[in-house]
């Protein structure tokens, strides 16, 4: 279809270029902004990057200080069960007042006693102790020196009881007597013999008697 | 190298057409073969009103926001220049000359036109284009002189409202552009678009769509009132609303219109000469009709000229070219809306008188718009054509 402009030559030759300007100005922008994006993709994951390595650094010092942490309060841990079955030993000694009470009552009349003891008489090197049931821990700077040491206390497993008798029926009744008590899981007469002092004749006995 | 946008999201430069009491823009939208008219808006204003064209200009602040508010997209915007601001000649040329350099050829022109403007005194825009090949002495190209003061005004005018005028064209050639989009020119047939404007109606005949004769042909629509005015003794205010609401009428007359495609020889232009025309309807009397025929006889003799120009041109259209016939002729501009105008044209010259509304349900026709009886889509031919981008 026919079609005139009379805008002047010179001023559509300007229009034209300053479009062009124009046109390549937005393509040159769009290309500079689409070229950014991957760049500023890349740049951005960097960051995100460093964060995290900084964020592993942070977490893995926090790991060693905890780890630390627990190995001090596995000592404390080591140090507060040593206690507590100590705590607990000596919540199993037995009253030595009601002990000799219970055998001077069962002991029959005309019978005195020459030696009352335990067996042991000390509690067992620790050698001979059972382990304990938490691992020991790993050797730290805060361990104490002497936990390794601090042994509970044992109690006495036996009651021996040595005395004389004028009668042979005596440790007999002596051992009934002490099994009436129910004190002792076991009451074992181990002797019995007569002997013949200055005063007369006697009945030397040895009762072992088990809690 | 250019970045295009995709044409079903591109929509036009805005078409904007200042006119005497009429502002008239559109921006139109392409889908496939179609142009969709998107937007579409007129506003009329007093004669007194700046236009762009002028100095001091139009509200600046109030003008753009306008058009945006009226839903148009983007700045750039076409302008056209009308008669008498753009004059066009008619030159015969050696082809010898026509052949030669592009730059040689412009400065000939130049000189030849300047040589026979008259309207315009001072710097000239001169443009120009070739005619359809004829084999009789005839004009081989038509000039359009354009006054560069003028056009300077409007494109500092634009760039003050914020717009950006990428084109100032030729209000003729715009109409055509609009005619061939609303209905393709027939095969060897001359048509003629007359633009029925507020002071000066104006003819345009194209060949194959390229105008080879553009020429004011009468009075417009401003003059019919005043003699209306005059003849009834009214207001001129009252005799605008008798003339659009009545139009006029031609009492006892046979409609003499040839139907649409039919082959209309050069001879059938005279109305006298051809009684055997078919005859589609008789106008009967009634209240109605009597007033518009008291309205047709005020304007009777303005009419007859108009009619009487017309014919002429397409007579003297005819015999530079004359193994072409007569073809339709397409009413646009404010004064289209004239009711039985076309009527009477149609009587007058013996040819078929159309309206752009008829138009639009035509198969062929590539223009979609949505227009109202009070918004009617022949004033908008002018701004339709300045958006077309073919």
């Amino acid at each position: 279809m026919t079609r005139v402009n009379f805008i002047p030559e010179a001023n559509q030759v300007a229009a034209r270029l300053r479009g062009r300007a124009i046109s390549w100005g937005v393509a040159l922008a769009a290309a500079g902004t689409l070229a950014t994006v991957p760049i500023v993709y890349h740049w951005l994951r960097q960051e995100q990057v460093s964060d995290l390595n900084e964020e592993l650094a942070r977490f893995q010092t926090d790991t060693e200080q905890i780890r630390r942490d627990i190995r001090a309060l596995s000592v404390v841990d080591t140090s507060l069960r040593a206690r507590l079955d100590r705590a607990r030993s000596l919540r199993q000694k037995r009253t030595w007042t009601g002990v000799v009470e219970r055998v001077v009552v069962a002991l029959p009349e005309n019978c005195w006693l020459a030696s009352l003891g335990t067996e042991p008489a000390t509690p067992p090197p620790p050698s001979n102790r059972p382990a304990p049931s938490t691992p020991p821990p790993a050797n730290g700077p805060n361990q104490p020196a002497d936990a390794a040491k601090q042994e509970p206390l044992d109690s006495p497993r036996k009651l021996r009881v040595a005395g004389f008798a004028p009668d042979a029926a005596h440790p007999y009744e002596l051992v009934q007597n002490l099994k009436a008590t129910t004190m002792f899981s076991k009451v074992t007469l181990n002797r019995s013999v007569r002997e013949i002092t200055a005063e007369g004749e006697f009945y030397r006995f040895d009762v072992e008697c088990e809690w | 190298m250019r970045f295009r946008v995709p044409q079903r999201f591109r929509r036009s430069a805005i078409g904007l057409d200042y006119g005497a009491t009429t502002f008239r823009a559109a921006q139109l939208q392409r889908r496939g073969p179609l142009w969709i008219a998107s937007r579409l808006v007129q506003s009329e204003h007093s004669p007194s009103e700046s236009t762009p064209t002028n100095e001091e200009g139009a509200k600046e602040d109030s003008f753009f926001e306008r058009l945006q508010l009226a839903g148009f997209h983007g700045r750039k915007v076409a302008l056209a220049l009308n008669m008498p601001d753009v004059e066009y000649v008619s030159l015969e040329l050696p082809e010898v000359m026509l052949a030669q350099d592009p730059t040689q050829t412009k400065n000939a022109i130049r000189f030849e036109m300047e040589r026979l403007i008259s309207n315009h005194k001072g710097a000239v825009e001169i443009r120009h284009w070739r005619l359809p090949a004829t084999n009789v002495p005839a004009p081989n190209a038509l000039g359009a002189a354009a006054s560069s003061s003028s056009i300077t005004k409007m494109l500092d005018t634009t760039r003050r409202l914020g717009l950006t005028c990428t084109a100032v064209d030729s209000a003729a050639l715009a109409q055509s552009r609009f005619a061939h989009v609303l209905r393709p020119p027939q095969p060897g047939r001359v048509r003629g678009v007359l633009d029925l404007g507020h002071v000066q109606s104006r003819l345009i005949v194209c060949i194959d769509n390229i105008p080879v004769l553009v020429r004011a042909v009468g009075a417009g629509g401003l003059i019919l009132t005043q003699r209306i005015s005059q003849s009834l003794k009214l207001s001129e205010k009252a005799s605008e609303v008798l003339k659009r609401e009545h139009g006029i009428t031609v009492l006892g007359q046979r409609q003499r219109v040839a139907p649409e495609g039919s082959v209309l020889p050069l001879e059938m232009l005279n109305p006298v000469a051809h009684a055997s025309t078919p005859v589609l309807s008789r106008v009967e009397s009634s209240p109605t009709t009597q007033l518009g025929s008291t309205l047709f006889a005020a304007v009777r003799t303005d009419l007859s000229e108009l009619a009487s120009e017309i014919k002429r041109s397409y007579e003297y259209v005819l015999s530079c070219y004359p193994d072409r016939q007569a073809g339709d002729l397409l009413l646009v501009g404010g004064g289209a809306g004239l009711p039985h105008l076309y009527e009477f044209l149609g009587n007058a010259l013996g040819i078929p008188v159309l309206r752009a509304e008829d138009c639009l349900q035509h198969s062929e026709c590539r223009l979609r718009c949505v227009t109202t009886k009070n918004d009617p889509l022949d004033g908008y031919a002018t701004v339709i054509g300045l958006a077309l981008e073919e």
